[in-house]
């Protein structure tokens, strides 16, 4: 049972590391947004207006305005589902009631996470540019993957150690 | 631990081991000076600053933790408050992990019976006062390592208490705050300890800085999980230890006395110590910030009379204004003695060990201080 107990604190100690960095890497994401919004302003807005002029009818502007209005809500979708699974798996990890949906959905996370870094790494290396820069952008994709991996794995484990060691008791 | 084991504590001990009262006062007033007798201290009395035996905050604030400062604060700490227990352990790791390691703190090393066999070598009382402080600290100090370390040292949020809480205890999870100023609260289980920087060589993660004041106090049991430990859980029983810690100290005080004829770890003299049995354990158990009064009250039952409350200036004029050919044979002349050739062993065995923490140790001439400590035990003699 000591043994158990042992696993169980370093799971749980993973756990709230692991939920503490999906928090950073959530911030990081952003900053890095707010950076090139700010940074690139001008390019942002001749592109905009790029595809506008390019936009035939008022069909095709209404389906321009809409691929945007999609994009930043699925990057502010992005961002709180990492606050959502970091603040819950710190709060596994301390030992606190973080609720059974945060297990599923870091699993599930997880899995589009792994397909989505794999497809990343190959299309960065598909579409060239500086070496050093696809490296690093590989990089932390992968390690961005790798933080759901542990996540989800330590959260599962947590689970079932806590059953087990109720059960014990 | 605190003035309240360090002096009063030390002073009944020396009563019980048949000292006189006045020899007891000096024995106490060594014992207590260790944890006062800082760089500011010797400077002020024009001794050699190499003779220090523990740092102020202000002073660890000023440290520096480059490979040379460590070296510093690890020679203070290990020599004088977390003496080493097995300079031999064995541990998965680093080279560099495993010295440090090798530092824990923890009581009946081998080191605790060279310290006492060196004090019966300086044959002064101030040499058995400094003896009798490093003794108890390897109990109060256990599983914590002199140098500044985050991988031994630190804690975690598994930090609980134990209550006692009808025939058994009962545990309150331990509130850490990090405020100088604020007393801590022992009734409700919140007390302060050190800022975490997440460094490995900070001042932070330098003893039991993690876990506050809570090996200090004598009445705690808490059960919490070091750094080094792996996550498994580790059980601190003060009352208990810090009985066997007076119990030793009687023990080792005999053997300075001349009454026994060699100190040996694991030995307690429970015999000298069970009269008064009752009025101890009531001391050690009892929850209170300082339990300086009732140790003082146990020592005037024992003695007729109590040392006076402890005043670091008391002998500081009697070595300022002394010739320089005979300040070694005042009080504080003899205590610097006994403090540099702790320090000089301890380096020495760490040294010894192949761990370069403690920094570079000369086997044999060359330093002025170690001349000094040459001539006061007698040319040839190995310290």
């Amino acid at each position: 049972m000591e043994e158990k107990a042992v696993q169980l604190r370093r799971c749980e100690d993973t756990l709230y590391v692991s939920g503490t960095v999906l928090i950073l890497f959530g911030l990081w994401s952003l900053i890095k947004i707010t950076l090139e919004v700010v940074f690139y302003r001008d390019m942002m807005a001749d592109i905009i207006n790029s595809m506008q002029d390019a936009a035939d009818d008022q069909a095709d502007y209404f389906i321009v305005s809409l691929t945007y209005v999609l994009m930043y809500t699925a990057i502010a979708v992005d961002l709180l589902i990492r606050f959502y699974l970091g603040s819950r798996a710190r709060r596994d990890g301390r030992g606190e009631n973080a609720g059974r949906l945060y297990v599923g959905a870091a699993v599930l996370v997880c899995v589009i996470s792994g397909g989505d870094t794999v497809r990343y790494i190959i299309d960065s290396f598909r579409a060239g540019g500086g070496l050093f820069s696809t490296l690093v952008n590989c990089f932390v994709e992968f390690t961005s993957f790798l933080v759901y991996l542990s996540t989800a794995a330590a959260a599962l484990k947590v689970k079932q150690l806590r059953r087990t060691l109720k059960g014990e008791v | 631990m605190q003035e309240d084991f360090h002096y009063y504590a030390t002073y009944c001990a020396a009563v019980l081991a048949g000292f006189s009262p006045e020899e007891s006062r000096e024995i106490c007033y060594s014992a207590q000076l260790v944890d006062m007798c800082t760089r500011t201290f010797l400077s002020g009395v024009r001794a050699p600053l190499n003779a220090v035996t523990t740092q102020t905050a202000m002073e660890l604030a000023d440290a520096r933790t480059d490979p040379i400062g460590l070296q510093d604060i690890t020679r203070i700490w290990a020599s004088f408050h977390f003496l080493p227990k097995d300079l031999n352990a064995s541990v998965r790791g680093t080279r560099h992990y495993r010295n440090k390691y090798r530092l824990i703190c923890g009581p009946d090393g081998a080191l605790v019976k060279e310290t006492v066999d060196l004090a019966k070598k300086g044959g002064t009382l101030q040499a058995a006062g400094l003896a009798m402080h490093i003794l108890a600290d390897t109990w109060a100090h256990c599983y914590f390592a002199g140098t500044p370390s985050q991988v031994i040292n630190d804690t975690n949020r598994w930090f609980d208490e134990l209550i006692p809480d009808g025939g058994g205890y009962k545990r309150r999870k331990v509130r850490f705050r990090h405020s100088v100023s604020a007393p801590d609260d022992i009734e409700n289980g919140i007390y302060s300890n050190s800022v975490n920087h997440y460094a490995e060589n900070s001042i932070m993660v330098l003893g039991h800085g993690r876990a506050g004041h809570l090996p200090d106090y004598s009445f705690a049991r808490y059960v919490y999980c070091p750094a080094w430990a792996g996550y498994r859980e580790v059980v601190k029983d003060n009352p208990s230890e810090y009985y066997k810690a007076f119990c030793q100290m009687i023990f080792a005080l005999r053997c300075l006395r001349g009454e026994k004829k060699s100190f040996l770890t694991g030995v307690y003299d429970t015999v000298t110590a069970e009269p008064y049995e009752d009025d101890i354990r009531r001391i050690l158990e009892k929850r209170q910030l300082s339990a300086s009064k009732d140790w003082c009250e146990l020592g005037r039952k024992l003695s007729g009379t109590a040392p006076e409350p402890f005043d670091i200036s008391v002998y500081g004029d009697e070595y300022t204004y002394a010739p320089d050919s005979e300040k070694d044979s005042t009080r504080l002349g003899r205590f610097i003695l006994a403090a540099l050739a702790q320090k000089s062993m301890v380096t020495n065995r760490i040294f010894r060990s192949g761990s370069l923490l403690a920094g570079f140790s000369a086997e044999g001439g060359g330093i002025k201080d170690f001349m000094r400590l040459a001539a006061y035990f007698g040319k040839g003699e190995d310290i």
